[in-house]
């Protein structure tokens, strides 16, 4: 994407949009927030609503969708909104909170791990279903391994890997104290990864540290939202695969965990 | 009350014995002295013995009944435990016992009848419980009626080998580590490490008591998840490799958020870190340091106790709760497995 592009966010939720709309503003020179529903690009919470509101979008002149909170989406739309994207030549990007950070990117090299434990704190206003579905698109981009749930309630959820090796441990909490934070732990024999993200739009810089027997290597911190680097991921390379379809693969299994 | 120094008998001169008890004891020379070293390998009584200017001996009541023995540590193998921790009762002898406290339900009914009979001082050797920073950090969070929903403790490890040897040069002929009980790797799991964590996570989050998910992680670890109506315990462990430890557990509570960061067993490196964050509150964090660590803390307990100074801060029913409990999850774990 090249030149000036306009954003609305409209068909968000308001607090979403506050997220959106700082994130822009700090790319003022590319990007310009309108208030009505013309704009070149549209944010889109995921709810019941979202084929309405992204045929309404596109109606609009939207030839970009910023799908935010995705995991609170059917995946029935997630299809349909996939083949209207083919169809139409619009560009859905999925806006996940922790997902696209590169502090997770090489997580999955690690060298047979023995053990994955991951955490994620949820805020009580969140949509806890949508927490653990992007909890599993982190996790199938880690390991292969099949989860059984075994707690899903007031608390957050838990699963547990099936097979023995890595051993799999997975948690979600709902608990006031936030900001929203995911926590991975990778141990192999030889090394210990640690890597930790902050949810919310500031510029709380996420920790990746490895451990082995010479010490600890933790990455320079980069302060910079993970919300911002979306933007101008989204804004560089337009056109990259958009996430469809491993959103959709992640709704099913989270429905077919919770209500099998 | 006598300002005298707690005569002490050690039964088993082992690694532990060395490189933690022996010397914590030597760092609290005002109100301990060790009079004996007992231990079923002469030569090994006899050197460590040499070393810390006390008797030896090859023989428990022997060991028990020396003048002056008023508390006894028992390092000896886990499956001798209840038998060692009688004999210490019987003979009026106050007793530091290592974790485990015992191996099965039988033991438990021993010690239970033991106790009943003899009523004698005991302290468990699960050092974390007797950590100050914990004690205070767990006294503030009763002060603030606070329950937990969530509890993680999460134990990433080296091989103790590497902190018994920085702890102590062992005598010759010492294995570096206990000897296993028996039964299932997970079983030895959990009566060797989880037995660390249970009576903090017991006391913080009582009634969670259905195993979900269980499993032993090679080479020496476990993976246990329950539930109950109050919330969800998830403990997780792993000793291996040669990175830099973890020991931490997290409650979770209504308002409240209690976080522990503990160093590893064998160190004496003073208290955890213990913070208390409360939701959407300007005040920082209350935080806990001491230079005391958990293993002086214990044996501190323990004098008062024998003095008359102090009330059991980790009661006997609650320890003997606390490892029915533990040696219960293995048996849910075996009913697990198999289903």
């Amino acid at each position: 994407m090249t030149g000036r592009h306009t954003v609305s966010t409209r068909w968000c939720a308001p607090a979403t949009a506050r997220r959106h709309e700082l994130a822009a503003l700090t790319l003022g020179g590319r990007l310009r927030l309108v208030a009505d529903e013309r704009a070149d690009i549209a944010v889109v919470t995921a709810s019941p609503l979202l084929l309405d509101q992204v045929r309404s979008a596109c109606a609009a002149g939207a030839r970009t969708v910023v799908l935010d909170t995705p995991g609170a989406a059917r995946a029935a739309d997630v299809d349909e909104l996939a083949d209207r994207a083919r169809a139409l030549g619009l560009h859905v990007a999925v806006a996940w909170r922790f997902v696209d950070s590169p502090l997770l990117a090489d997580l999955a090299a690690a060298d047979s791990p023995a053990l994955l434990d991951s955490c994620q704190l949820i805020d009580p206003s969140s949509d806890v279903r949508a927490a653990l579905v992007e909890h599993l698109v982190i996790l199938r981009r880690l390991t292969a391994g099949d989860l059984r749930l075994t707690a899903f309630d007031e608390h957050g959820y838990h699963l547990t890997g099936v097979a023995d090796t890595p051993a799999i441990n997975v948690s979600g909490v709902v608990s006031p104290l936030g900001p929203a934070e995911l926590a991975v732990t990778v141990v192999d024999p030889e090394t210990r990864w640690t890597v930790r993200l902050r949810a919310d739009p500031a510029d709380v810089p996420g920790r990746r540290a490895r451990f082995d027997a010479t010490g600890e290597q933790a990455v320079r911190p980069a302060y910079e939202s993970l919300l911002r680097r979306q933007w101008q991921a989204l804004l560089d390379a337009p056109a990259g695969d958009s996430g469809l379809a491993e959103l959709a693969t992640a709704i099913r299994t989270a429905g077919g965990l919770v209500a099998p | 009350m006598s300002d005298e120094p707690v005569g002490v008998a050690v039964i088993g001169a082992g690694a532990v014995a060395q490189a933690v008890h022996l010397r914590a004891l030597a760092t609290l020379g005002d109100r301990f002295r060790v009079v004996v070293v007992m231990d079923p390998d002469a030569a090994l009584a006899v050197e460590v013995a040499r070393r810390f200017g006390a008797a030896a001996s090859t023989g428990l009541d022997d060991a028990l009944t020396r003048p002056g023995v008023a508390a006894a540590v028992i390092c000896s193998p886990h499956r001798v435990h209840a038998e060692q921790i009688a004999a210490a009762a019987r003979h009026g002898v106050a007793v530091l016992c290592e974790k485990p406290l015992a191996t099965s339900t039988a033991d438990v009914q021993q010690i239970r009848d033991t106790f009943a009979a003899h009523p004698v001082p005991l302290v468990v050797g699960a050092m974390h419980a007797f950590d100050p920073a914990y004690v205070a950090a767990r006294q503030r969070w009763a002060e603030l009626g606070e329950s937990c929903t969530v509890l993680r403790s999460v134990v990433l490890v080296p091989p103790n080998d590497e902190f018994v040897l920085a702890a102590a040069e062992l005598a010759a002929g010492t294995a570096q580590t206990p000897a296993p009980s028996a039964g299932t790797p997970l079983s030895r799991a959990i009566l060797g490490l989880a037995t660390h964590v249970l009576p903090l996570a017991r006391s913080l989050l009582p009634d969670v008591d259905r195993l979900v998910a269980a499993r032993f992680v090679p080479p020496f670890g476990y993976q246990l998840v329950l539930t109950g109506p109050a919330g969800r315990m998830e403990l997780l462990a792993l000793a291996a490799g040669r990175w830099q430890p973890s020991w931490t557990l997290t409650a979770w509570g209504r308002e409240h958020r209690l976080d522990l960061s503990f160093p590893p067993s064998y160190v004496q490196a003073g208290s955890s870190r213990a913070t208390i964050r409360r939701a959407n509150h300007p005040d920082p964090a209350q935080a806990w340091r001491s230079p005391v660590n958990g293993y002086l803390s214990e044996w501190l307990h323990l004098a008062d106790l024998v003095g008359g100074a102090s009330t059991p801060r980790y009661p006997v029913a609650t320890a003997l709760d606390d490892i029915d409990f533990a040696i219960g999850l293995i048996d849910q774990a075996d009913r697990l497995a198999a289903a």
